[in-house]
Parts: structure tokens; C-alpha cells; sequence
């Protein structure tokens, strides 16, 4: 997912899942979260009852899973809608949600058994409530953001996109419970894709009932929490759905989402306690307030912090201008100094030397090879672009958005570090609507830009950035190389393991020592949670657990 | 009269029209495509130019704008690209509060401005006018967000008699609206400082308090009431742009209302609820506008309209 940088403080990461892979072939049921990863307010006997109040930073985009693609709308919709697998607790193992799972020995035959589960309207979950969930995020007219995941992956897919078929044909409901999912090759990221709440169970008859406008502002699903109320403006009321498929939980009664994005009321709200927690409800401590939050004795300890899966980085085209000669780019990697943009985050970074993200459970270096080793050395970079053909340096335009004050401190940062090694950068701030529009069209000089994980796998960052095919949307600074290319579209075909974690190490390595990037940190995600709410914990790929919270008493 | 009206609002409608097409303008020529960012980075290229297709992205700019205005007519000002729905449903589901927002900061600008604008002018260079004045120039030049941190912090925090933030009963406008009746009032006093001061150096004021009339029956039977005509002016705009949306007092305080829709919009360019909130604003100012010219006639009957 293509984000500002400071949009990437609404994602999280987890240090703690380095290595693990998916779980095995469906025999797990649904579970309370586990493993050493990022809580806080653990411990104790959970309390039934209680209501949890909320900050809200914007009124949820969409409530339908299918539209749902900001981190804003994700943290309601996942407690409205459950899929067929899901993340177990802290960590990136795939777990059963509502189904167990086998796989053909082939690698492209999914066989899900669904579990016995309800729509809150007492209409039962089936083979084809998940048919009719993936035919709407095929359909072209519900412009959703999930469909490049499955199309064409999914059997039959590209043509029931194309409008040639009625239906998809690798998507059978076996008998009423039993779903199979026929893909066009074998994908070791189809589980993580299905985690996704995209594909999430909705229920047939509800869709068919009433008109789309309606579904993304009225939910129907089998989630813990349903939606009891929207005052627009105002707030969302959620109360627990009493027969939630999952025995023991919900805790909580009540949830109240109060729509308040003045980061100075969210900050006094939790100081007098009358907000349980700061976290996905503002993407995270709002920038204004963590300093006041993590210097208060008081609240210091009820901060939560884990590195994210993303890594902010400084685009550098390879087709157009100065920066299209290799050496030159090479350059101008040793020229960041990279501990100065931690600062300007306000210490939440992590300064970064490589794409893949330190978080991700496969495809991190934990040694470059020496061509890969860029560290700040503004006089080597004055030297090399002196061999390059630049011994006075050039004239060139660095492109930013507004998201939030840090972006243009940023972009100053890097235009004085360019500036000692004689190159003369201006800067080009626009809203993040027109950057992403400009950027997409492949003829920024520079740019400063973010990539948060859509799931756990290295492919999801190298592939999508870096893939020739990827070009210019995505893959943005019009990096091509067909060795690369090779070893990219090679591990999209491979099994999960150490041979393709190899395919996409090699493929890294050869990317960073051509440079299109200057890979700048690795941001930290941070939450606030008062010390009577227990049970919270961060998943790198999911929003607050919120099913699993309970108020203590105080 | 009737004639009067009729003409104003004939050239009104002009107005809003010239308004329509340069903000139109403004918001296309900037080049942001939103079909990539409704999508996402994972669409193919063919669903990017159906979505561009389904907002008519595709057509050129003045075919845009006459399917635009074509749909104005009939009440449908679009669909938001962001949140999908109706703009006529946005703007309907925040009309209410920031209305509420808008004639109770009025208000405390009023009643705030106005006895110190009468205060000035009683007192015009005495200790007692340079006091108020002095605190009027502290008001007008606190930034607004200043002003409204403070009132959170002290009175919201601190003390707790009031919400620091968000959007609910008629407690929640009660800050909002005292942090602009202390930053805006001072126009107002102003205003009627000077225009008091002419008044009551006026003949048939010294006529009044010579036929024994009472200080009080002089200042606001026979003085106020013509002084009262410019600071009548500037509330007219004043409540005009007020229900448009007050941008910084909502952004500080987290009130969801047309301002913070309005800012929402321009950061996410989203071109049919800028178009909507743009045009509401301007409906506004027009229709205040041309009632503050009718209500000058009642209360100045010298002013006639033909």
C-alpha cells in the first residue's frame, strides 16, 4: 500500500515475528492471542462488561468489506465481518476464522469447511456467502481495491472481470459448508490474501435485498461487535453480538466511537480517562501529541511501541535526469544522514539500510553485501559524483506531499544534506491527492514516499515496486531490470521457504546496488492505552483486537 | 420593494453561477486523478479507466461541468469520490451542527462586542475605554487556535465544566463559540465605537437629553439604534460565513461540521463535496447579504429601494 509518510503512523509492524511462517493445514480453531509480541494491559481474569470509549479521527469511509481499503475503515469493519483465516494474535501465522483448510498437493486446489456461524440476522454463513463476497470484489462497478489481488489468480477470474462469464469457475461451493477455490498457479501468499477483509463472509440474501449505497452504511455480518447506531458527525455505537461463533468473547458490552479529530481533545480526553485507548482510532498517537503523552511520568508506561512493516524511503528516478546514470544515484546514497530524519520523527523511526523492513518474516537482510552498505559520507558522495560527470553537482526538484508537518521537514532535511554535496534541490509540496497522481506518472526527478506491507511476504514489496511490469504506477522511479524481473516473477511460483526467501534476498541485493531508492527509516507505529484496559496487543496486520479487550476494574 | 428583491436575487444566481465555474476550474486544473486512489495501488489499468469512466473523468472539462450543473438543478450536487455517498447527504448531516456552531458564536460575539463598543464610545478616552480597548486589541490579535487551546486546557481540562472537544448537545458548542465571540467581537466594538461616537454627537441626540431624556433611553432608544447599522453590516457576512463553516474553531475543537468536511475535501480532493460545500458557503453569503439590505430599510427608514 503506496502512503504518505505520515499516513504510515496507522501501521504496524511486529519485531517479534521474524521467521515465522503460515500455520499448518487448517487443524488450529480460532484462538485468544498468543506468542511474545506487543501488548499492554495483559494479565488477569477477563472482565465481562463495560463500555469502551473512543476518539475517532474521521467518520469510517466504508462500512461494506468489499470498498473497505483505509486503515480508518478496517478497524470497524473487522469487527463486523470475519474471513475465512485470519492472524493469530501477535503474530503473522495464519490461523482458521471461519473455516478450516487443506491445500492439493499442488499447490492450487483450497478446500475451506465452514464453520457453524451466523449473520446477525440469524441467516446462516455458507459456502456461498464467501462466492458472493468474491464476485463483488470482481465486479468492476463496486470498484474495489481487492480485486488486483485475486484477479487473475483466482480460476476464472479475468473472465467473469471482463464480463464473459456469469460466474467464477474456481470458485465452487462443494455443498452448503464446504467451499473450493481453484487458483491459475500456486501462490505462497494466497492465505494472507484471504486474510484480508476484503473477503470477508457476507450474507447473500442481505447484499441482494438492498442497494450497495445501503450495505456500506448498514453492515450485516458475523463479527463480535455490531453497529447499534451512527449519529452522523457525532458517533458510531457498537454492542456486542451475543452469538458470536467464537465461545467466550466478546468482553465488552459496548463500544462508543466518539468522531473527535482535534489531536489536543484526544490527548485530554485520555488524560482525564475518558478514553481507554489512542491507537488504530487515530492511526496511532497523533504526532502533537506522543511527545506530551511519552515525557508524562503518568503515561510513559502506557505507551506501546513496535516497528512497522513499511519502510519511508527517497525515490530516485532512473529514466529521467542526472539521477538515470547509476553512479549518480549510487552517489547520492551516501549523502542522507539518515539518524536526522529519526529526529524529525520525533524519535518514532528506525533508520533503514535496505528495503524489506526488519518486521518482515522473510526476505530482511541481516548483513548487506559490501555494495550494498551505503553509510553518511557526504565528501564520498561529493567524490563519486564527481566521477560520475557531476564535479559541481545539478539542479533538480524533490516532490512531497502535505499529509503532515514532518513531510516538508523531511524534504528540507535531504535538500540541505543534497545541498553539502552540491546538489540544488527544490521542493515541490502538493496534497497528497496530486502528489500520488504526479507520481504515477513516473516523471518526478525525487520524491519521498512510503510502502506499508498489504501482507507479510517480501513479494509485496519487491515485486510491486521494483517489477518492470509495475511500471510507472507503483513502481515509480521507472526501475527496470530483467535479471531482476527473472528472480520476481520466478518466487511468485515458488513454495513459502528458504529457497524463495533466497529468490527475493538476491533480487534485493541487485536492486540496492543500482539504487532507485534511498531506503530512510523504518517508522515506529505507537498506541496509548489507559492502565485499566486490558488485553490490547498489535498484530502487524490487523487493527485492535478489539473482541479480546476487557475493563479491569479502577 | 418586491421588484428590488426580485432583481437581487436575479443577480444573485450570477453570483453563484460565476462562483461554480471558478471553483470548478481551480479543483480540475489541479491534476489529481482519484480513480488510482479509490482503487488502490493492486487495480489494473482497465478497472482505473472504468472508475475514471463512472465519474465521468474521461469527458472534457466544460462537458463536466454542464452534466454538473445539469444535476444541480435537479438537487443532486454528486457523490462524494472519498465516502461514497451523496453530497447533498453530507452537507445534510452537518448542517445542524455547524448552525448550531454559527448563531451561538454570533451571539457571543455580540454580546460580547457590543457592550464593549458601548462602553468605548460613553467612555472615548478615559481610563475606562483604553481598558477595554486595550483588551478588545488582545482579542483581535490572539490567533483563533490560541484562544481555543487555552479555553480546552483551562476550562475543559483543568476545571472539566465543559467538553474539550468533539460533537454532541449544546455543551459541546459552548467553548467553540465563546473562542470566537472573545477573537471576533472586537470588530464589533470596533465598529460601534466609532459610529457611536459619530451618533452621539449628533443634533437630535442632544435634542433628546435636552428635553430631559434619560441616559439610558438616550443610548439605546435614539443612539444604538442608528449606530447598530454598520455593525449590521458586517454581522450580515459575518453569520453568512459563519454558517459556511468555521474551519479553525472545528479543526481545533474536532466539531464535525460543514468547515471540517470543507478541509477534508481539499486534502483528499475530493472535487464534488468541495463543489458542495464551496457553493453552500456562497448561498450563505448571498442570501444574508440581501437580507441584511432589506432589514436596513426597517430599521432606517430614511433607506429606500427602487
Amino acid at each position: 500500500m503506496k502512503v504518505s509518510k505520515m499516513r504510515l503512523f496507522a501501521v504496524v509492524a511486529s519485531m517479534a515475528m521474524l521467521g515465522t511462517a503460515l500455520a499448518g493445514c487448517g487443524t488450529q480453531s480460532a484462538t485468544a492471542p498468543q506468542g511474545g509480541g506487543t501488548t499492554a494491559g495483559g494479565g488477569g481474569q477477563p472482565v465481562y462488561g463495560g463500555t469502551l470509549t473512543l476518539d475517532l479521527a474521521s467518520q469510517f469511509p466504508h462500512l461494506d468489506p468489499a470498498k473497505a481499503y483505509d486503515t480508518t475503515s478496517d478497524e470497524a469493519v473487522e469487527q463486523f465481518y470475519n474471513t475465512l483465516v485470519t492472524y493469530q494474535g501477535t503474530t503473522n501465522n495464519i490461523v482458521p476464522d471461519l473455516a478450516t483448510y487443506s491445500v492439493s498437493n499442488d499447490g492450487k486446489v483450497y478446500t475451506f469447511h465452514i464453520k457453524s456461524a451466523k449473520f446477525w440476522n440469524g441467516d446462516p454463513v455458507t459456502a456461498q456467502s464467501f462466492i458472493t463476497e468474491f464476485e463483488r470484489v470482481l465486479n468492476n462497478n463496486m470498484q474495489s481495491g481487492g480485486q488486483g489481488f485475486i484477479d487473475p489468480l483466482i480460476q476464472g477470474s479475468a473472465a467473469y472481470v471482463a464480463g464473459k462469464a456469469t460466474s467464477v469457475s474456481g470458485l465452487k461451493a462443494l455443498n452448503a459448508n464446504t467451499l473450493q477455490i481453484t487458483l491459475t498457479h500456486p501462490s505462497a501468499t494466497f492465505l494472507y490474501v484471504l486474510a484480508m477483509p476484503f473477503f470477508s463472509a457476507v450474507d447473500p440474501s442481505y447484499i441482494a435485498a438492498h442497494p450497495e449505497s445501503y450495505i456500506d452504511t448498514h453492515p450485516m455480518g458475523t463479527g463480535p461487535f455490531e453497529l447499534a447506531s451512527y449519529t452522523p458527525g457525532k458517533d458510531y455505537v457498537l454492542t456486542k453480538n451475543p452469538n458470536y461463533f467464537v465461545k467466550g468473547i466478546p468482553y465488552l458490552i459496548k463500544i462508543v466511537f466518539n468522531i473527535n479529530n482535534s489531536p489536543s481533545a484526544v490527548l485530554f480526553h485520555f488524560e482525564q480517562g475518558q478514553t481507554g485507548l489512542i491507537s488504530w482510532n487515530q492511526t496511532g498517537i497523533p504526532s502533537e501529541d506522543y511527545l506530551p503523552l511519552s515525557n508524562n511520568p503518568k503515561y510513559s508506561g502506557d505507551i506501546v511501541k513496535q516497528t512497522e512493516v513499511a519502510t519511508n524511503y527517497f525515490g530516485l528516478n532512473c529514466k529521467y535526469g542526472p539521477t538515470a546514470n547509476v553512479n549518480v544515484r549510487r552517489a547520492l546514497e551516501y549523502a542522507v544522514n539518515k539518524q536526522v530524519i529519526v529526529r524529525i520523527l520525533d524519535g518514532l523511526a528506525v533508520p533503514a539500510n535496505q528495503i524489506i523492513p526488519p518486521s518482515m518474516p522473510a526476505g530482511y537482510e541481516q548483513t548487506l553485501p559490501a555494495q550494498d552498505q551505503y553509510t553518511y559520507d557526504p565528501a564520498l558522495a561529493k567524490k563519486l559524483l564527481a566521477q560520475a560527470g557531476y564535479p559541481h553537482g545539478f539542479s533538480t526538484t524533490i516532490y512531497t506531499d502535505n499529509t503532515s508537518p514532518t513531510d516538508l521537514k523531511i524534504a528540507e532535511a535531504i535538500q540541505q544534506m543534497f545541498a553539502q554535496v552540491g546538489v540544488r534541490a527544490q521542493i515541490n509540496q502538493t496534497s497528497w491527492n496530486t502528489f500520488l497522481t504526479n507520481n504515477e506518472t513516473g516523471k518526478q526527478d525525487m520524491f519521498t514516499l512510503a510502502w506499508l506491507e498489504d501482507f507479510p511476504d517480501p513479494s509485496d514489496f519487491l515485486n510491486t515496486l521494483f517489477n518492470t511490469n509495475q511500471i510507472p504506477v507503483n513502481n515509480s522511479t521507472n526501475y527496470s531490470n530483467s535479471q531482476v524481473d527473472a528472480l520476481l516473477n520466478k518466487g511468485a511460483l515458488m513454495p513459502a521457504g528458504t529457497a524463495r526467501d533466497n529468490v527475493y534476498k538476491q533480487a534485493q541485493n541487485i536492486i540496492l546496488s543500482q539504487a532507485p531508492w534511498i531506503p530512510l527509516v523504518y517508522p515506529v507505529y505507537a498506541a496509548a492505552v489507559q492502565p485499566w484496559v486490558k488485553g490490547f496487543y498489535i498484530n502487524p496486520n490487523l487493527m485492535d483486537p478489539l473482541q479480546y479487550m476487557w475493563i479491569a476494574k479502577h | 420593494m418586491i421588484a428590488y428583491i426580485i432583481r437581487r436575487i436575479g443577480g444573485s444566481i450570477i453570483v453563484l453561477i460565476g462562483i461554480s465555474i471558478i471553483t470548478f476550474a481551480l479543483a480540475y486544473l489541479v491534476p489529481a486523478n482519484p480513480a488510482r486512489a479509490i482503487v488502490g495501488p493492486h487495480a489494473s489499468e482497465a478497472l482505473v479507466l472504468k472508475v475514471e469512466q463512472q465519474l465521468g473523468l474521461n469527458e472534457p472539462l466544460p462537458v463536466r461541468y454542464i452534466h454538473y450543473m445539469e444535476n444541480l438543478v435537479h438537487g443532486n450536487l454528486g457523490t462524494s469520490y472519498v465516502l461514497d455517498q451523496p453530497v447533498t447527504t453530507l452537507i445534510g448531516q452537518r448542517v445542524g451542527a455547524t448552525a448550531q456552531l454559527a448563531v451561538t458564536a454570533w451571539i457571543a460575539e455580540l454580546l460580547i462586542g457590543i457592550p464593549i463598543g458601548i462602553i468605548s464610545a460613553l467612555y472615548d478616552r478615559k481610563a475606562l475605554d483604553h481598558v477595554v480597548s486595550i483588551l478588545a486589541l488582545v482579542g483581535i490579535s490572539l490567533p483563533v487556535f490560541f484562544v481555543g487551546l487555552e479555553l480546552m486546557y483551562w476550562v475543559g481540562f483543568k476545571l472539566d465544566w465543559l467538553p474539550v472537544g468533539g460533537t454532541g448537545g449544546f455543551n459541546f458548542v459552548i467553548l467553540p463559540a465563546l473562542t470566537y465571540g472573545i477573537t471576533g467581537a472586537a470588530y464589533y466594538a470596533r465598529l460601534l465605537k466609532s459610529s457611536m461616537i459619530d451618533v452621539m454627537n449628533s443634533d437630535y441626540i442632544r435634542t433628546a437629553r435636552a428635553k430631559g431624556a434619560s441616559p439610558n433611553r438616550v443610548i439605546f432608544r435614539h443612539a444604538l439604534r442608528n449606530a447598530i447599522i454598520p455593525v449590521l453590516t458586517y454581522g450580515g457576512i459575518d453569520i453568512a460565513s459563519l454558517f459556511g463553516g468555521v474551519v479553525v474553531i472545528e479543526d481545533v475543537f474536532g466539531y464535525s461540521g460543514i468547515g471540517q468536511l470543507t478541509v477534508q475535501a481539499i486534502n483528499n480532493l475530493d472535487v464534488p463535496v468541495i463543489m458542495g460545500t464551496v457553493l453552500f458557503a456562497a448561498l450563505f453569503v448571498v442570501l444574508f447579504n440581501l437580507l441584511v439590505d432589506v432589514l436596513y430599510g426597517i430599521i432606517d427608514p430614511r433607506i429606500t429601494y427602487s
